[in-house]
């Protein structure tokens, strides 16, 4: 702890850290322990935390060579899983392992992110009614990589998917209907892409539409 | 009195008056309406044009003859144009059997008091019913012409629910009919002078007001114009003049709806038991009781969720008309007896 | 003899009932719905990308323009997650004061769905009453924060400001008036012949298919499922009350209704408790001027009136404001059980459904 105060970029953060919270967090949860953030550039967290309790030691067994990493930070227990064939697999066992409740896949473009090992990223973010318990897998994607939809699994990923696609570019196989769902159906580029300035064709675009309007006029 | 008095003079000052007091009454229900269901809604309703807003209906009428009048472009024009007319007619029409008192001297106009009627018809109440189920079409029509889906839908259910709430609106009224060994208007509300039919009649005349409400398109019963599924229903796409016409038709149907109720249930003009001795003139009586209908109209409104389409069609089919044929059979027993 | 075709009917973005902008597009069999697809986006602003060109602060005024019927409890959500991330500690009395507000925002933003809900089916008084008393939670907003629908209330670390004097006032009245008033409601609708044909049945969704399908709030506990983020991962003081979760196992939109109306009930309940219990002290935590998180990536999620209200946050531990903010919206979510509750009903029927999954399409769009 020591020698990560040190690298505190602050006097006042550090103040802060020392009426750190203990929030209120459900017993079986690590509680929340927001530490500073190491020298060195990190994979993506910075206050990580090995995995401490049974089941998500049990988690981790049962998933393999699958996972590239798992760690608990800010409270939260992450597992980084490949994209490799047995991705659906891995997330059906997810499931049987009690995460009946998808609450959220969201997707980032870690381009300008410091220590990110791809350039984008999925977190799906899953709850376990019966157990109580938070879970989010991570994916790392190569541009044009593509990810198997599990929308099979969770019915709800149909307009998480169709989101990350619209305004991410990503894109899932294995399901019926990704198109867009928030911009119009012949938009050009993905908003939510860090490089969107540089997207081709944006100006042609705006121009057809201004033309289609003046004619309407 | 002269062939031109009895037969030029007198009707025309009648069919005036009626048109007149209609009309009048007509654009003073919408302020009411607005008000009356303002105060069940703690607000206070229009209140900027007039006194307590009084004026609100003859601006309303202004605007709505000034604004410009929009025909879709897919519209067939012919009907489009027709529709609203077909609407009002028959309402108005309605009206020429309506005993407003029993008689009239029409402020001296007349050297001996006449009836207080434009035409005391012998088959009064049947004219009626015929006339009034002319004006569906206006409404299907003017859903079919406006060739929009909303519309469109909107005529559909107006044409479904019209049709089968005819029947047990006719066949609630049967009842007073035999009582009364008549159809002439007249004779039925002086056949009511030793009691009301609404007490013999109770069932009839609660199926009646029910129906009465369908046939008139108001709420709960609204279906056709339930402006939160299919936006304005069958005049979704009229404007200006036109649509205050389907809109004038819809009020001037409450009020015949409410005017056979009390002729037919309540007695007409006739005063209201125990309370003779006010000397009232038959007119004031006859108002006062469609009033109350009227007003019933509005507390409806404002009290109650509006039906869905196949309830509404299960419910006329399946219950008033049964209901009604057992009332019809029960009077003639008792008739008989 | 008689061909049967399937109508295709195009529902909003311009509609009475459809809650906003809202676009259904529909296919007929008659009146009957044989197969329904939302089309959102009309009203997208792309909230994510400006977050990400705003310091943590300024991003505080676009989560009130997510669900604007409850900007307050999106706040909430939002400083929350800073907070998880910044680990700081907050004073009890802003604690309090967080849960007073958004219970209130809660009853506020039920009201609007009761009233909208009751005048899409037809009942319009109802409107107008639950107009009347929402009006009361709006005054009270206007009196802490100047604003009555995008409120801005909280700040990292508390409240904005201290408590205005004569706060505690207005909400006892409030607290006194509002139980007469819920009675009132009930009269016109819960018992009400046409009002239970309209909604008892109708838009029926198993406990499983709701879960699977990732509903949330009202929606999900009207299906059996005892979900309340409040009870099951308090945050803030929420485990210092007594309340109980509003469950119904109707499945159907008339337990989705009793749900939200138990759930005013158990709003109040906390709100009486929140201003007795107010404790006195610091309204905010002592915090740097210039706000900055470290290096790191947090999701927190609280129980918004319309349901499971999630922010992702990724700080990249440089800039002053969020690197990446994902919003889990509850009636984005929700919006997918439309289609299949609505199928088999009638056009009537689909507009009740809209009006029970309560969705906000500011939030749906962002």
């Amino acid at each position: 702890m020591s020698e990560e105060l040190k690298n505190n970029p602050s006097p006042e953060k550090d103040k802060k850290e020392e009426v750190k919270a203990k929030k209120p967090v459900e017993g079986e949860k690590p509680k929340p322990a927001a530490k500073k953030v190491p020298p060195k550039p990190q994979i993506v967290v910075a206050p990580k935390e090995e995995p401490a309790e049974d089941w998500q030691k049990e988690l981790i067994k049962k998933l393999g060579d699958d996972v590239e990493e798992a760690y608990v930070s800010v409270g939260e227990f992450n597992i980084v899983l490949k994209n490799n064939e047995n991705f659906i697999a891995n997330f059906e066992n997810i499931k049987q392992h009690g995460f009946d409740y998808l609450a959220d896949i969201s997707s980032v473009d870690y381009l300008k992110f410091e220590g990110a090992p791809k350039r984008f990223g999925l977190s799906y973010h899953l709850y376990s009614m019966n157990m109580n318990r938070r879970l989010r897998v991570k994916v790392f994607l190569d541009e044009n990589e593509k990810v198997p939809s599990v929308m099979d699994i969770w019915k709800t990923a149909d307009f998480h998917e169709r989101e990350a696609y619209d305004l991410m570019g990503i894109v899932f196989t294995g399901r019926q209907g990704l198109k867009r769902i928030l911009l119009p159906d012949d938009w050009v580029g993905h908003p939510l892409r860090k490089d969107v300035d540089k997207v081709e064709g944006r100006e042609e675009y705006t121009a057809k539409l201004v033309r289609k309007l003046r004619e309407e006029d | 009195m002269d062939f031109t008095t009895t037969y030029v003079l007198l009707p025309t000052a009648k069919i005036i008056a009626v048109f007149i007091v209609v009309l009048l009454t007509v654009l003073f229900l919408t302020y009411a309406e607005r008000k009356v269901i303002a105060f069940m809604q703690v607000r206070l309703g229009p209140m900027r044009v007039g006194p307590w807003g009084l004026l609100q209906p003859i601006a309303d009428g202004i605007k709505l003859f000034l604004k410009e009048d929009i025909i879709p472009l897919k519209a067939d024009r012919f009907v489009y144009w027709i529709a609203p007319t077909i609407s009002i007619v028959p309402a108005l029409l309605s009206f020429l059997v309506v005993p407003w008192g029993s008689e009239t001297t029409l402020f001296g106009l007349a050297k001996q008091p006449v009836p207080a009627v434009i035409s005391d018809l012998n088959i009064g109440l049947l004219y009626i019913l015929a006339i009034s189920s002319i004006g569906i079409y206006g409404i299907l029509l003017g859903g079919w012409a406006s060739n929009s889906k909303y519309p469109l839908l909107g005529g559909l259910r107006s044409a479904a629910q019209m049709v089968s709430y005819e029947v047990p609106l006719t066949l609630a009224l049967v009842g007073p009919v035999m009582m009364a060994n008549t159809l002439s208007t007249r004779g039925i509300v002086e056949a009511q002078k030793g009691m009301w039919f609404v007490v013999p009649q109770i069932l009839a005349f609660l199926v009646y007001i029910a129906c009465a409400v369908a046939e008139t398109n108001r709420a709960p019963y609204d279906l056709p114009e339930a402006e939160t599924e299919l936006v304005a229903g069958f005049h979704t796409e009229y404007s200006g003049m036109k649509f205050a016409f389907f809109y004038l038709a819809e009020y001037a149907n409450m009020i015949v709806v409410s005017s056979i109720a009390t002729i037919c249930f309540l007695g007409g003009w006739l005063p209201v038991p125990g309370l003779s001795f006010l000397h009232l003139p038959s007119f004031v009586w006859f108002a006062l009781k469609v009033g109350v209908f009227l007003f019933g109209y509005l507390w409806i409104r404002a009290t109650y969720p509006r039906y869905r389409y196949d309830q509404l069609m299960a419910i006329g089919w399946k219950f008033f008309i049964p209901v009604t044929l057992i009332n019809i059979f029960i009077t003639a027993f008792f008739l008989l007896k | 003899m008689f061909k049967r075709e399937i109508v295709e009917l195009n529902m909003g973005p311009q509609h009475p009932s459809t809650h906003g902008v809202l676009r259904l597009k529909l296919k007929l069999d008659g009146e009957t719905v044989v197969d329904l697809e939302p089309e959102i986006g009309y009203l997208h602003r792309g909230v994510e990308k400006l977050a990400e060109n705003f310091n943590y602060l300024q991003a505080l005024n676009l989560t009130d323009r997510l669900d604007y019927i409850a900007a307050v409890s999106n706040n909430l959500g939002y400083i929350e997650t800073l907070e998880k991330l910044g680990g700081v500690e907050v004073p009890k009395k802003a604690q309090y004061f967080r849960v007073l507000l958004t219970e209130l925002n809660r009853i506020a933003s039920h009201l609007l769905w009761l009233a909208t809900h009751a005048l899409d089916i037809g009942a319009m008084t109802v409107f107008l009453y639950a107009f009347r008393e929402r009006e009361m939670i709006l005054d009270m907003f206007e009196m802490y924060t100047g604003g009555r629908l995008l409120t801005t209330t909280f700040r990292y670390g508390g409240l904005k400001e201290d408590i205005p004097e004569g706060f505690d006032k207005k909400v006892k009245e409030f607290i006194k008036i509002f139980p007469s008033r819920m009675e009132d409601y009930e009269d016109l609708l819960t018992e009400n012949r046409i009002w239970k044909k309209r909604t008892v049945g109708v838009g029926v969704i198993s406990a499983e298919d709701a879960i699977n399908l990732g509903l949330s709030g009202p929606v999900l506990r009207g299906s059996g499922v005892p979900y309340d983020i409040r009870k099951v991962e308090p945050y803030e003081v929420y485990d210092e009350f007594d309340w109980e979760i509003a469950v119904e196992n109707g499945c159907d939109t008339y337990a989705r209704y009793k749900v939200r109306m138990k759930e005013m009930r158990q709003s109040l309940r906390i709100v009486e408790q929140a201003l007795e219990g107010m404790p006195e002290g610091e309204f905010r935590a002592k915090v740097p001027k210039t706000l900055k998180l470290p290096k790191g990536e947090v999701y927190h999620s609280i129980e918004a009136p319309k349901g499971e209200l999630g922010y992702y946050l990724i700080s990249d531990g440089k800039g002053t404001g969020p690197y990446r903010l994902k919003v889990r919206g509850p009636s984005f979510v929700n919006l997918q059980g439309l289609k299949p509750m609505c199928k088999g009903h009638m056009v009537a029927d689909v507009v009740a459904i809209i009006g029970t999954l309560d969705v906000v399409l500011g939030e749906i769009d962002r």
